[in-house]
C-alpha cells in the first residue's frame, strides 16, 4: 500500500515542477504555487499555515519545486523543506520574546520617575514656638531649594517639614541640615525663656 | 510627645521613624524635645545610611544594567 501512495506523491510533484518551470513568471503560475505552497504546508504543519502563507510570494519559494523536480531524491526535498519550516517555526518565537522584553522594563522606567518624599512633624508646646521655629528655618533654607524641594507648614503647634527628590543621599544632607538647625533654634528659644524669667525676676525685686 | 519622621520611597510605601519625647518630673518639655532631636538625627543617618548603601550594592551587583539601576537609584 505504501509504493502506491509514494508514486502518487512523486507524480504530483513532478506536475508541479514542470508548471513552475513552464510559467515560472506568469501570475496564474504564482497563485498556483501559493495554493500548492499553502494545501502542502497545511497537510505538514497546520500551526505554521499563516506564516507560510507569506513565503510564496518571495523568489526563493519558486526554486523549491525546482530541487522537488529532481527525480534522483524527491523524499530528501520534502525533508529539507519541513526541516526549513521548523527553523522557521522556532525563529519567530524568541523574536516575539525580545519584543515582550520591552514592555516590564518600560514600566519599571516609568516607576523610576517617581520622587522620594520624607517628612518630619516637631510637636512645640506653643503655637507661637512653631512660628518662631517655621520662620527661623524657611529664612535659611533658601539655598537647600535648588537641589531638594522643602516645604514647611506650622499647624498650631505641630511644625511639619516635607522634602522632595530623586535623590535619596540629598534627603541625608538637607535632614541632617534641618535637624540641627532645629536644635539651634530650640535653644534661643530656651534662652528667650530664661531672659524673660530674669526680667520678670528683676521687676518682682524692685517692686518690693 | 513625639517627634515623628515619614520616608516614602518608590514603591509608595511609607516608613516611620519615631521618637518619644516625654518630659520626665520637672524636665523642661523643650530640654527633652532637643534630646529628641539629636536621637532622630542619629536614626535618620542610620536609616538613609542602609538605603543608599542599598543602591549602591544594587548597582555593583548588576554592572550591565548600570543605566537601569540609576534610574532605580533615582526613584
Amino acid at each position: 500500500m505504501q509504493n502506491p501512495v509514494e508514486g502518487l506523491d512523486g507524480r504530483a510533484g513532478l506536475e508541479e515542477g514542470e508548471d513552475s518551470q513552464l510559467r515560472p513568471q506568469a501570475p496564474d503560475a504564482q497563485a498556483s504555487s501559493q495554493n500548492s505552497a499553502t494545501e502542502g504546508d497545511h497537510g505538514n504543519v497546520p500551526q505554521s499555515c499563516p506564516q507560510d502563507s507569506g513565503r510564496p510570494a518571495a523568489p526563493g519559494t519558486l526554486a523549491t519545486p525546482g530541487s522537488q523536480a529532481a527525480p534522483g531524491s524527491p523524499s530528501p526535498g520534502s525533508t529539507v523543506g519541513s526541516g526549513a519550516a521548523a527553523e522557521e517555526a522556532a525563529v519567530i518565537p524568541h523574536s516575539e520574546q525580545a519584543t515582550l522584553v520591552p514592555g516590564p522594563s518600560g514600566d519599571a522606567a516609568s516607576t523610576g520617575n517617581r520622587s522620594l518624599e520624607f517628612s518630619v512633624t516637631v510637636p512645640f508646646r506653643t503655637a507661637v514656638e512653631a512660628d518662631m521655629a517655621r520662620r527661623s528655618l524657611v529664612a535659611n533654607a533658601h539655598p537647600q531649594q535648588v537641589m531638594v524641594q522643602q516645604e514647611f507648614t506650622a499647624n498650631d503647634s505641630i511644625l511639619a517639614v516635607r522634602w522632595t527628590t530623586d535623590d535619596p543621599f540629598l534627603f541625608r544632607i538637607s535632614i541632617n541640615t534641618f535637624l540641627d538647625q532645629l536644635s539651634l533654634v530650640m535653644r534661643n528659644i530656651q534662652r528667650l525663656e530664661f531672659v524673660a524669667v530674669v526680667k520678670r525676676g528683676r521687676g518682682r525685686s524692685r517692686e518690693s | 510627645m513625639e517627634l515623628s519622621g515619614e520616608y516614602v520611597g518608590c514603591d509608595g510605601e511609607p516608613q516611620r521613624l519615631r521618637v518619644s519625647c516625654e518630659a520626665s518630673g520637672d524636665a523642661d518639655p523643650l530640654q527633652s524635645l532637643s534630646a529628641g532631636v539629636v536621637r532622630m538625627k542619629e536614626l535618620v543617618a542610620e536609616f538613609f545610611g542602609t538605603l543608599v548603601e542599598q543602591d549602591a550594592q544594587g548597582l555593583a551587583e548588576d554592572p550591565d544594567d548600570a543605566l537601569d539601576g540609576s534610574r532605580t537609584s533615582a526613584c
